[in-house]
């Protein structure tokens, strides 16, 4: 069965291949969905380890999360294809810990110990490792931090966002 | 080649791996190849989008190309592995999130060397004879016959490059 091991509220769905390891806790809220795509995704949770998903955090293809101790994402995310989401490496492991409405763009990485705020964005590319703050953009590798209204685009949105002007 | 309302997964006339979708026009030059030995290609051009790829134009494994807009890409231009180029935003619609913001074109000129894991992101504009070093991340417009490398992406030199008139 697909997420099998994991709590899940309703309409959780996977529409391409997701690769799902629930040895720990893995919670996945309403409407959660990894989108088709070329690569499959997966989900990978060791014992004693939780992961956390907020209902309606949309998840392209390609996606890497692996949680050693704790990965907790909020409600409403966007994560592009080719994020990896870990909180360990080869020597620590630290929880990381994603606000709500967090974009987090194509490739990038999310290295243990990171929080993120709600509101922010993560630009395509960029590796972030250290903390940024609500409503800050991280661009880069390793990311900078930068207040959003700072990238604001002429229309009035903000770009995908690697321009520092 | 020209491949119309290309709203198979994959389009008879490209090979299996290459992974064609949307409603839009895709248009291929002569000789493009799309080597798809390491990994599966994707092509996503949405209704009204269109994607020009030039002759010669050489895709390798991984790269994913994605129109809302506009893609152009121009001859004997060479993308390395996992290369990804977008024009617009890719949010899924769903829920109380119903609006995009708008998409730009992305140009890729002739005779461009894109390496590998590189990203180009909606108004990249890749002027003739440049070369983009593996991993940059494209935003803007940059003049002619220039290396270009980081993220965000930056000018490190000048290419002396032969370019066809």
């Amino acid at each position: 069965m697909l997420f099998h091991g994991c709590s899940r509220g309703t309409h959780v769905s996977a529409l391409g291949r997701i690769h799902v390891v629930a040895r720990g806790d893995v919670r996945l809220g309403d409407r959660v969905t990894f989108t088709q795509g070329m690569f499959g995704s997966e989900l990978v949770c060791d014992w004693a380890g939780e992961i956390v998903i907020g209902a309606r955090s949309a998840f392209a293809s390609g996606i890497s999360i692996r949680a050693r101790r704790s990965i907790r994402i909020g409600e409403r995310c966007l994560v592009a294809p080719l994020v990896s989401i870990r909180d360990h490496d080869a020597d620590r492991v630290a929880p990381v810990v994603i606000g709500d409405d967090v974009w987090i763009a194509h490739g990038a990485s999310i290295e243990p110990g990171v929080t993120i705020g709600s509101g922010s964005v993560v630009a395509a590319g960029s590796v972030v490792t250290s903390d940024v703050p609500p409503g800050h953009i991280a661009i880069g590798n390793p990311a900078s931090v930068l207040p959003i209204q700072a990238m604001h685009h002429p229309q009035g949105e903000h770009s995908l966002a690697v321009e520092r002007t | 080649m020209r491949v119309f309302g290309a709203s198979s997964v994959r389009h008879p006339r490209l090979p299996a791996g290459v992974w064609v979708h949307g409603d839009g026009l895709l248009r291929l030059g002569s000789g493009v190849v799309f080597d798809v030995s390491m990994a599966p290609i994707e092509v996503h051009v949405e209704r009204t989008a269109e994607i020009v790829i030039g002759d010669g134009v050489y895709v390798a494994g991984g790269t994913s190309i994605e129109a809302q807009y506009s893609i152009r890409i121009g001859a004997r231009t060479r993308m390395g592995v996992f290369c990804k180029i977008i024009d617009g935003h890719f949010h899924m619609l769903e829920g109380d999130r119903h609006v995009r913001p708008p998409p730009s074109t992305v140009v890729v000129e002739d005779d461009v060397d894109l390496g590998p894991h590189c990203i180009l992101l909606p108004r990249a504009h890749v002027a003739r004879g440049s070369t983009v070093r593996a991993g940059t991340v494209v935003s803007r417009r940059f003049p002619p016959g220039v290396v270009l490398g980081g993220s965000p992406a930056g000018v490190c030199g000048h290419t002396e490059r032969v370019v066809h008139p």
